[in-house]
């Protein structure tokens, strides 16, 4: 169910930045160079690995603000690259981490509510 | 395996420093004083591994053991209060006059802030996370479980080393969007 929601709003985020983008390359977001092709990775990613790929709190019955916190860890960890010149490498990151955090948006309103860590072993 | 490599502390925190010292070169005003961050990058390196004191078999614990004793593993020194410390260090150099020796201090310090941060991001890639926003958040917190000691390390040090080095060439090559 998690899953499925994180699938929704990864496809709708990434639906508007692509709408409302123009027909280059990068897309804009907040003056942010954005490469939905390495983000939509991002996001499957996510989605597909959780137990290599997983953010959110590392341990079961965690606060409500461990998930908003983790949210905002990975919009740091998004924002972070763009702080250096911007290359296909900072763009990279930036779109990797932003796919990250579309996803998370959905898999964590569920997760949050039932406490449950996809990616915990 | 629950503990990051320290090697690869010192490879993510000295990389992370150059590739901003490239950026940044030669230097960077913070608060009317010139900072190297070239001359950050050593300091970066070494204290890449200071958050590791409260791990016995750390080698920043085997010179202060009693550090070990105290805090427990990826507790109070993976939160972002030290590295507060460390920029609050910073911002207290600036009210020095912007002479050659402050520069140096402030390049050092602001290396070791740098390789501090570097090694709490590190350790947010591995399952177990770090109390990153503590007190303000209690719990650890991670937005990757890679695994330490196996091959995901491996494959994540090669991968960021090779972003880093195409990140300093593009930069020194002046290519960007």
């Amino acid at each position: 169910m998690s899953t499925l929601l994180g699938l929704l709003t990864s496809t709708i985020c990434w639906g508007i930045v692509i709408y409302t983008g123009d027909s280059s390359s990068y897309y804009y977001l907040l003056g942010m160079p954005i490469s939905p092709t390495i983000g939509i990775i991002g996001s499957a990613l996510y989605l597909c690995i959780p137990s290599l790929f997983h953010a959110g709190p590392a341990a079961e019955n965690a606060s409500i603000l461990s998930y908003v916190v983790s949210g905002f860890y990975l919009l740091v960890c998004c924002a972070l690259p763009m702080l250096l010149t911007t290359t296909i490498v900072t763009v990279g990151v930036s779109s990797f981490f932003l796919g990250a955090f579309f996803q998370y948006i959905g898999r964590a309103l569920i997760d949050a509510r039932g406490n449950k860590i996809v990616g915990r072993k | 395996m629950i503990s990051v490599n320290g090697k690869t502390h010192m490879i993510v925190s000295g990389l992370a420093c150059a590739a901003v010292s490239v950026d940044r070169f030669p230097s960077v005003e913070i608060g009317g004083i010139n900072v190297y961050p070239v001359a950050g990058i050593i300091p970066a390196i070494m204290v890449a591994s200071w958050a590791d004191i409260d791990l016995s078999n750390s080698n920043a614990a085997l010179t202060h053991k009693i550090a070990a004793k105290i805090f427990t593993h990826r507790g109070m020194t993976h939160t972002l209060v030290f590295p507060l410390a460390i920029a609050y260090l910073l911002v207290m150099l600036m009210v020095a006059p912007n002479t050659v020796p402050v520069q140096l201090l402030a390049s050092i310090v602001y290396g070791a802030l740098i390789g501090y941060l570097g090694h709490i991001w590190a350790d947010n890639l591995n399952q177990k996370g770090t109390p990153t926003f503590w007190p303000v958040c209690r719990e650890r917190i991670h937005v990757m479980s890679i695994a330490t000691g196996t091959v995901q390390e491996t494959l994540f040090l090669i991968t960021f080393c090779s972003l880093s080095f195409l990140q300093i060439v593009l930069t020194l090559g002046g290519r960007g969007l």
